[in-house]
């Protein structure tokens, strides 16, 4: 009986056996179904899973000034985000939402909505959390919160040379300035790094990885000291606000190296408030001293009297008669204070500015020699100082179909031409240069990982004879410190050289004859120039309006004070005979 | 050299016992050591340790083996941890440097030292005259206060020697 139940299978024993072999089908079709259908997909489903990949950030290269102190440098910071995915769990994410509301002093109801409003992706909940608050933070070990590293661009010394120094958006891209020119050396390559994680998120040691190591920015040392930048824009805001001037530039260079020590405009912009939507914020990053163009008016009477004397056709005491009034190409021009002097010397005309005279020695001159002259100068062509937006400047040659004669008689007073700051006072620097043409500069030194370029002063060419520029810089030395009335650019113990300009502003009909821009480019101190300064001050309106009026004095203020910081001694004793 | 009965079916494996300890039987049929007799049944008992033992044995070397496996990868793996939690902290304290150098550069900006300058230390920019007209004219050699001129310690006369108080004590030499 036994055996013979044993040797027979019942339907039972068939059905079972059915169900249990569908059962294995089952599995078998499923496995064949993720193992060879879908192999790929839960494949990388599973990398994604347990592969993790991680950023390595690379700090932005500081801006330095001449003393090595930072005008612009990088800090660490954190970037808080919600895992939204984690916070599907809204038990924890109700918890984690109320400690990082206490943590950060928001409300718990935001963020809760902010992280539960979707199920995949991540919420920015703050951006650039101070470096150590985000390790305090990242100690609360809250459900769902992600630390991030990023960085944030500080300017240690607020807006000092803030159109020149420049900005850095908010994706670490330099907009204007330094920033802006010197991106690519600045930027930082941020490296990143793949690796495997364990079930707690946890990085596993010496799993596979790839790396890709993070190279920080090179840093960018300018030439600008930021003693005597302070001083100079402490010096140009005062004069704005003193003439009721509508805006101004000064530059301060060392005038035998083309160094430029200082660069100020106004007006300029605040690092520390920077509103990316104000719709004048084109205005204020521009750095005036380089990309704007005026007429500079009786600061060029030097290069047409160096020319003069280069060409060897007058020297200092050489005379032409001065009757107030002189026909040229048709026009009369006259000395700007309408002034007849008589017999007039070199000297005498450059120390009174008369046109007359200009008019007198660029005719001399002619005008093939006369722009020649000016562009061995350096009018008409960029500097090549090395930042964006630099001005060429603009005159008419006889070449010009549009030139006329006057141009020649207007030119020689520097009405009906255009320079830049920059290059007027480039061109001014050859006098107390032995007559060779220096290109100037504004970063000395570039360090990247991997190089150290360092820049040196380079000479553009000679423009005249040693001996032409001593006289026209001892004829300077005259307008300044020759005068039996005094001058408003002399500085007291110390001996100046320099010259006054004042120009009527430009408009689409003419000149407007009520708007000036008062100017002054003068070296200090005369018996060896350490500085060479050039003062603009646009449109002043506060009744006085004229270079020795107004920007002289701006001069002589900065001037005593650079040479306070530079301990430069006095030449003439400050203690007066009984 | 006659095998023993019961010692001849252990085959290869089987240890090495002798029949005297010259190489002779004791005459009783037992396998000697050192020519002393082994207890009967003795072969049987140790060919049963003996590959109980080698199983053992060769089991321990593998659990020791693996255990040693186990010890060095979860060793290499917390040196790994801390290799990575070091990286962790160098990255750290490079974040603080540059923190510690932003924070030197705005302790030391020019608003702030013009702050501790004339707040702190109640300094004062100087004045803008300098001239000072002296009525009477400068002497030509201007006499330092007594307190900055180091005065010469006053030297001690020499002694007189002995043929100089010899001649003072005469008559008429003093």
């Amino acid at each position: 009986m036994t055996s013979k139940r044993t040797d027979q299978l019942t339907w039972r024993h068939w059905t079972l056996a059915g169900l249990v072999l569908l059962s294995i089908l089952a599995v078998m079709v499923r496995l064949y179904q993720v193992q060879i259908l879908n192999h790929e997909g839960y494949l990388e489903q599973a990398a994604a899973t347990r592969q993790g990949a991680a950023t390595l950030p690379a700090p932005r290269g500081a801006i330095l000034d001449k003393t090595g102190y930072p005008l612009a440098t990088s800090v660490d910071t954190w970037d808080v985000y919600i895992d939204r995915f984690l916070w599907r769990d809204r038990e924890k994410a109700l918890r984690s939402a109320s400690g990082l509301a206490d943590f950060l002093g928001m409300s718990p109801g935001d963020l809760f909505d902010a992280g539960t409003e979707y199920d995949t992706g991540d919420s920015l909940v703050v951006r650039q959390l101070d470096y150590e608050r985000g390790l305090v933070l990242d100690d609360l070990d809250l459900w769902g919160v992600r630390l991030l590293p990023s960085s944030k661009r500080i300017y240690p010394e607020g807006d000092l040379a803030g159109s020149l120094v420049g900005y850095v958006g908010r994706d670490g891209v330099g907009l204007w300035g330094i920033e802006s020119d010197f991106d690519s050396t600045l930027e930082g390559h941020d490296g990143w790094t793949t690796m495997e994680r364990d079930a707690l998120g946890r990085p596993i040691a010496f799993s596979r990885q790839n790396y890709k190591e993070p190279i920080s920015g090179g840093e960018v040392q300018l030439t600008i000291d930021r003693f005597i930048q302070a001083i100079v824009e402490d010096a140009l805001k005062t004069a704005l606000e003193k003439y009721n001037a509508r805006s101004g530039s000064i530059i301060v260079m060392d005038p035998h190296t083309g160094e430029v020590l200082a660069m100020a405009s106004s007006p300029s912009v605040d690092l520390d408030h920077v509103d990316l939507n104000d719709p004048n914020l084109d205005q204020l990053v521009k750095n005036h001293a380089v990309t704007d163009l005026y007429e500079p008016g009786s600061v060029l009477k030097t290069l047409t009297t160096a020319t003069a004397i280069d060409l060897g056709l007058v020297g200092p005491e050489s005379t032409y008669d001065d009757t107030g009034a002189v026909e040229y190409g048709g026009y009369t021009i006259r000395n700007w204070d309408l002034s007849a002097h008589g017999l007039t010397t070199v000297r005498e005309y450059l120390q009174a500015s008369l046109n007359t005279g200009s008019v007198w020695l660029a005719d001399m001159v002619g005008p093939d020699d006369f722009y020649k002259y000016l562009a061995k100068f350096g009018l008409g062509e960029q500097t090549h100082v090395g930042l964006s937006g630099e001005g060429e400047g603009t005159y008419r040659t006889p070449a010009s179909p549009d030139w006329y004669p006057v141009d020649l008689a207007t030119n020689s007073y520097g009405q009906g031409l255009a320079v830049t700051p920059l290059q007027m006072l480039t061109a001014v620097n050859t006098f107390a240069n032995g007559g060779v043409l220096m290109r100037p500069y504004i970063v000395s030194k570039v360090v990247t990982p991997t190089d150290v370029r360092t820049y040196e002063p380079v000479e553009v060419r000679r423009v005249v004879t040693e001996e032409t520029a001593r006289t026209v810089y001892d004829l300077m030395h005259d307008v300044v410190e020759g005068q039996p009335w005094g001058h408003g650019a002399q500085v007291p113990g110390y001996e100046v050289a320099g010259k006054t300009g004042t120009t009527l502003v430009s408009i689409p009909t003419g000149y407007d004859i009520d708007s000036t821009i008062a100017s002054f480019a003068g070296f200090i101190p005369y018996n060896d120039p350490k500085i060479s300064v050039l003062v603009k001050i646009d449109q002043p309106s506060g009744g006085l309006n004229l270079g020795g009026q107004v920007a002289a004095p701006v001069f002589s203020d900065l001037a005593a004070k650079i040479m306070d910081y530079l301990r430069v001694p006095p030449s003439d004793p400050l203690v007066s005979q009984p | 050299m006659a095998a023993v009965p019961g010692t001849e079916r252990t085959g290869p494996l089987r240890p090495r016992i002798t029949a005297g300890a010259n190489g002779a039987s004791t005459g009783t049929g037992r396998p000697t050591v050192a020519g002393r007799p082994l207890p009967s049944g003795w072969g049987v008992v140790r060919r049963r340790i003996s590959n109980t033992m080698i199983v053992a044995l060769a089991m321990l070397a593998l659990a020791s083996a693996g255990i040693f496996q186990v010890l060095q990868t979860s060793r290499v793996a917390e040196v790994g941890y801390q290799l990575r939690a070091l990286e962790n902290e160098r990255e750290s304290l490079d974040a603080e440097i540059r923190i510690l150098e932003a924070r030197i550069a705005q302790s030391s900006n020019l608003e702030h030292l013009r702050e501790q300058a004339e707040g702190r230390l109640g300094m004062v920019l100087p004045q803008d005259e300098l001239s000072i007209t002296v009525g009477t004219p400068a002497p030509a050699v201007v006499p330092l206060p007594r307190r900055y001129v180091e005065t010469p310690a006053e030297e001690a006369p020499p002694e007189p020697t002995w043929w100089e108080e010899f001649i003072g004590s005469l008559p008429g030499f003093n």
